[in-house]
């Protein structure tokens, strides 16, 4: 196709964040995120520099649309993985220590005791939920 | 997993802040058979020191209180065998060696192989 050089620069640069997120997405997938993503962040910056090189030359509509798609997914992946590190604090519970017995709320709206579990193995995991 | 857990004769219980009706919606949509549990208050996660406060939540908004993601392995007596935790919440435990160390806590055979 024969588009301006500046609308080619920004179509590339969200290519290459799609292209990114894609490979990303695909480790997430297989439960085999990297714990420190180099590649994907490398392509990330990548992409914000060529949008804000194609911005800078008057792209078009074309252009403009795909340099905002590529600085919106860089710049969401970015935040995202450089401010994923966890406080670390210490357990309140230690190997060898009897686990304290908790109350909660099931599913289905009823009231749940940690007694019922008594005498019976069980794995105990906290998780995120809907974040 | 779970079946493995099964086999060994070890309940799965797992808890978020999340409320009854979206663990119930998730237990639907996902046909998880093992208990979820509702802290939408973070008694639980405190009583484990597992809470993380202003936590980036991009679907709730922003510096919502979370929790670490965090495995607590208990044994029939009631005593703690194993603990887990992440250091980063994009990465998760590996299937295959939480299984083994929990087998292991417990005096299984290692079961991932």
């Amino acid at each position: 196709m024969d588009w301006p050089s500046a609308t080619r620069v920004c179509v590339f640069a969200f290519l290459v964040a799609a292209g990114a997120w894609a490979s990303y997405w695909s480790r997430i997938k297989a439960h085999a995120v990297p714990r420190r993503p180099l590649v994907h962040q490398g392509a990330m910056i990548l992409a914000l520099v060529l949008a804000a090189s194609g911005l800078a030359r008057g792209p078009g509509w074309l252009g403009a649309v795909a340099a905002t798609g590529a600085v919106a997914a860089a710049a969401v992946f970015l935040v995202s993985t450089l401010t994923s590190r966890l406080p670390a604090k210490p357990l309140a519970v230690a190997i060898g220590q009897p686990a304290p017995r908790f109350q909660a709320t099931d599913s289905e709206g009823k009231p749940f005791d940690s007694q019922v579990l008594a005498g019976r193995p069980y794995v105990l995991k906290f998780f995120r939920g809907h974040w | 997993m779970r079946g493995l857990l099964e086999r060994m004769g070890v309940a799965m219980v797992a808890i978020s802040p999340d409320t009854p009706a979206e663990l119930a919606r998730m237990k639907r949509r996902r046909n998880l058979g093992m208990v979820l549990l509702s802290d939408e208050k973070l008694v639980v996660a405190d009583l484990y020191n597992v809470r993380h406060d202003r936590a980036l939540a991009p679907v709730r908004g922003p510096l919502r209180a979370l929790v670490i993601p965090t495995t607590v392995l208990v044994d029939g007596a009631g005593i703690v065998r194993w603990t887990d935790q992440t250091s980063d919440y994009r990465v998760r435990s590996d299937a295959a060696r939480v299984m083994d160390r929990i087998a292991g806590a417990l005096g299984f055979e290692e079961v991932s192989r």
